[in-house]
């Protein structure tokens, strides 16, 4: 999902402490379909290949509004499936596919800026996921080339695109907001792939050989887990291409990572050159996928969000969230974490409300009309996240991925809307009740 | 091309705004000839409203033509003042700032020389409720104390983040130059002055007389219920259309030389050049002007981008060609560590040099124009991006021009002047207009020297 950035809380926990201080107000509706009408998001065609490779198009074949098609395609070796030793190898790996020469002396990259098309990769807790937005008629020669480079990574390519690697790694590291960030990681998924951030560890960025990259991209091409989602015009001859491009993985499922300690109450503290403290609260919650999904993106709103689930996303597009204040729910992760984030001089006020918010919720049902408004803007927060043809198109395979389906878009709004106080109850004291804090102190000679 | 770049409530919103009788279509006040789908009610309010399947929202936005400078041109900023104070105006209890963030919307505004644009992000659902609340929020404005003074907080943040930019300096620079007075000539987010200023009752006449349905279009365009759109618009218009001329804004004589600006807070050294080119009623040619723009500013294939980045290894190039109902405006600026203006300068217009005197090859140029079109379109892959694009050109009095009233077939005006266009035909506009000696500005990050301070620069 992609937003504006959102900094400010939508409900104040001193209105939570105190009640609804408010006159009572009558709330709009929502006016979603009921189960028997598709709902808002169009219905998918989907194929699942012999390898199990699963292609999904949406609002294609004759629906468009646009000549412009959008393709995500999941591919299951993400940053939980590094080794941990090899942290960075995702982001490192999906950088030398876009540097690989596929057309004569141009790189995939390169092909695709000549088209004037987007072509990148994001790293995701699960998934190595490449986008591309291009022009229908140039998707199929596009698509042989990643098909061409996911085969067979260029290793010309490893030495430039490891030099930024570690240009990123080491701007992560100076930013107190990713500091905080990284020690929640750290602690909550040590001993796994996911535990260092996503742009790596310089140590390991530099041992990282051309081999690594090799076994690394061959945990792409397994058919079971892969997801190829079309939206916008997508003719014939794009589909055919996307088809013949992917009927070449191995029949079978990528070893995945293993799961994850429980998470240990802890505080942990650095040290940086920032001119004011930067701390990090961190709950270990539901994932994207559990039946408590819809609930905390409601608690979410309550407590008021601060960005997207990609926020700290590692992409060949992506920019450090420098600053970043507010709340991060990063539900693709399992299990998915709440963060809330704060710096300045009043953080342990803040800190001290936070609390006593979170306490509230698992304490006590909240009033009706508080949990109402909280849905509503849960619902129009999930349903603004979803506009540009790519939003389309990864919200199209993350449905595919998930227990439910392609049903997974239309019924979230629907499993939204009909949380209750006594399942935010509920689902608080399931996972609020241990927390992580990290620290960034100011104006140490730090580790 | 355009120019570009959280709470309670409800019951106040099912009501109002309905208190006059509904405006009704009426094409015969259309002064210019409107995009597909375009209509304008009675009261002059042009009003489009599209559905486009697929995404989870709509966008709403009114677009209004009105000088960013205020209507004498001696108030550079107030337009963007009064527009943020619009949006924490109270209507009621509220504000439409809350009312949008309540609903998981987002709400934002955007200032250019001859234009104001709100912009509402709103679920799919709740697109009827916050189309009442932004219209009345535009056109019942209800602008306090309060509104203004955090107008004034957001404004003054806003022009301290770009005055660190060397390339928005070096912009605002650019058009300063080559636009002597009116509009154009100001940066639309003003200045210092205007906060200290501007006084309420400056801000409320500035909107009084600017937002008004006769300079203004609502658009409104994704996955909501058209129809119901259509009516709430209608019922929200005001009765009375107002009347509105922006004033017109001269070109001047290029300097012979190098505008140097010396300013410790900017982010780098930098240069850039401008050119004046063809109006928006010479269709074929702005056209011609846009595919150049995009050859040779992209920040990865461009001509510019690469001969700045062989230059300098790291320069930004930041550069394009500004639509106009009057004469357009074409810049380019490379910006960055170790950039040497001079040198910077040679780079550019040597690289320049070669697309003026010499025909881009069939080949290269179906390459060219196919990928120009790709990145054209792909600004436009989202409810925001199409509706941005209608109102620019809107704004700038040539709606049936705009990219975005096509479809998959690349019907519309703009693509059929895109599809006209040839090698031959594009040299001779680029010779045309960026032939001739350009305003030239330079920046670096350092205090003005004491020659500078008594005249010696700018």
């Amino acid at each position: 999902m992609k937003n504006f950035g959102r900094l400010a809380s939508l409900f104040s926990l001193a209105l939570m402490l105190e009640g609804m201080t408010s006159a009572p107000q009558v709330q709009a509706p929502r006016s979603f379909a009921t189960s028997d009408v598709p709902g808002l998001f169009p219905s998918p065609g989907t194929e699942t290949l012999p390898n199990g490779v699963v292609l999904a198009s949406q609002g294609a074949q004759g629906t468009a509004d646009t000549p412009i098609v959008s393709v995500n395609v999941f591919l299951p070796a993400g940053a939980a499936q590094q080794p941990v030793d090899r942290s960075g190898i995702a982001g490192l790996t999906a950088a030398v596919i876009l540097g690989s020469r596929v057309d004569r002396d141009r790189t995939l990259s390169q092909v695709a800026s000549d088209a004037g098309a987007s072509l990148s990769y994001t790293i995701d807790p699960e998934n190595t996921r490449f986008s591309i937005e291009c022009k229908a008629d140039d998707l199929p020669h596009l698509i042989a080339g990643l098909s061409s480079a996911l085969k067979a990574p260029d290793a010309s390519a490893l030495p430039a695109t490891r030099k930024v690697a570690l240009q990123s790694a080491k701007d992560a590291i100076s930013d107190p907001a990713m500091t905080v960030y990284a020690m929640i990681r750290q602690s909550e998924f040590a001993g796994t792939g996911y535990a260092k951030l996503d742009q790596g560890s310089p140590t390991a960025l530099a041992a990282i050989t051309s081999a690594d990259v090799d076994s690394f991209a061959g945990q792409y091409r397994h058919g079971h887990g892969t997801v190829v989602a079309m939206t916008g015009d997508v003719t014939p001859a794009d589909y055919d291409a996307i088809r013949n491009a992917f009927l070449g993985f191995a029949p079978d499922s990528a070893p995945r990572g293993a799961a994850p300690p429980k998470l240990r109450a802890n505080e942990l503290v650095a040290h940086r050159a920032v001119a004011a403290p930067w701390v990090a609260v961190g709950y270990s919650v539901p994932s994207q996928f559990s039946s408590d999904f819809p609930v905390m993106l409601v608690i979410e709103a309550l407590l008021g969000r601060g960005g997207d689930v990609h926020s700290f996303s590692y992409g060949s597009d992506a920019q450090l969230p420098e600053g970043f204040v507010g709340g991060y729910y990063q539900y693709e992760a399992e299990p998915g974490m709440l963060i809330e984030f704060y710096n300045g001089a009043d953080i342990f006020n803040e800190l001290r409300t936070l609390n006593a918010g979170v306490s509230r919720l698992r304490s006590s049902t909240l009033p009706a009309l508080l949990v109402s408004e909280a849905k509503l803007a849960a619902e129009g927060t999930f349903l603004t996240s979803v506009a540009t043809l790519d939003d389309q198109s990864w919200l199209l395979g993350r449905s595919v991925l998930s227990p439910s389906g392609t049903a997974f878009e239309n019924e979230l709004p629907r499993k939204i809307a009909a949380v209750t106080p006594a399942d935010i109850r509920r689902v608080a004291q399931k996972y609020l009740g241990t927390q992580l804090l990290a620290l960034v102190s100011p104006n140490q000679v730090g580790p | 091309m355009m120019d570009r770049r959280r709470g309670v409530l409800a019951a106040l919103f099912i009501t109002g705004a309905t208190l006059s009788a509904p405006a009704l279509p009426s094409p015969a006040l259309a002064a210019t000839e409107l995009a597909p789908g375009e209509t304008v009610l009675s009261d002059g309010l042009t009003m489009e409203v599209r559905h486009s399947p697929g995404s989870g929202s709509v966008a709403l936005e009114i677009w209004v033509r009105c000088p960013a400078n205020g209507w004498t041109s001696a108030q550079p900023g107030i337009a963007r003042l009064t527009a943020l104070a619009a949006v924490d105006a109270k209507s009621g209890n509220t504000t439409l700032r809350d009312t949008v963030h309540a609903r998981g919307g987002e709400v934002g505004v955007s200032i250019f020389q001859t234009a104001t644009e709100f912009v509402v992000l709103s679920p799919a659902d709740q697109a009827p409720v916050l189309e009442d609340a932004l219209m009345r929020a535009v056109f019942r404005s209800t602008i306090d104390s309060a509104a203004l003074d955090q107008a004034r907080t957001r404004l003054a943040a806003e022009q301290a983040i770009s005055a660190q930019s060397a390339a928005a300096v070096l912009r605002d620079k650019v058009f300063a130059t080559i636009f002597t007075n009116g509009p154009l000539h100001d940066a639309p987010l003003g200045d210092a002055k205007l906060l200290q200023s501007a006084s309420l009752t400056e801000v409320r006449d500035f909107a009084a007389h600017s937002y008004v349905p006769s300079a203004s279009a609502v658009i409104a365009l994704g996955n909501g219920d058209a129809n119901a759109l259509r009516a709430h618009i209608a019922a929200a218009s005001p009765s009375e259309a107002g009347s509105t001329t922006l004033p017109g804004s001269a070109i001047g004589s290029v300097p012979s030389a190098p505008i140097a600006l010396t300013n410790p807070d900017v982010d780098g050294p930098g240069v850039a050049l401008g050119w004046a080119g063809p109006p928006i009623s010479d269709r074929r040619a702005a056209t011609a002007m846009d595919f150049l723009s995009d050859y040779l500013t992209d920040p990865k294939t461009g001509v510019f981008a690469n001969a700045a980045t062989s230059t300098t290894a790291g320069a930004s190039i930041d550069g394009q060609y500004v639509t106009l109902e009057q004469s357009g405006l074409f810049f380019v600026s490379a910006t960055g560590t170790g950039v040497d203006p001079a040198t910077m300068e040679k780079s550019l217009r040597d690289a320049l040099d070669q697309v003026v005197t010499r025909s881009i090859s069939r080949g290269g140029f179906a390459a060219a124009l196919s990928a120009y079109e790709t990145r054209l379109l792909r600004q436009m892959d989202s409810p925001q991006g199409l509706a941005d694009n209608y109102g620019w050109y809107f704004a700038m009095n040539a709606p049936s021009y705009a990219p975005s009233a096509t479809d998959v077939s690349l019907s519309g005006e703009y693509f059929a002047a895109a599809a006209s266009l040839t090698p031959d035909y594009v040299r001779d506009v680029a010779h045309r207009y960026l032939g001739v000696a350009p305003v030239v500005v330079t920046i670096t990050p350092q205090k003005p020297s004491a020659a500078m301070l008594d005249g010696g620069g700018s």
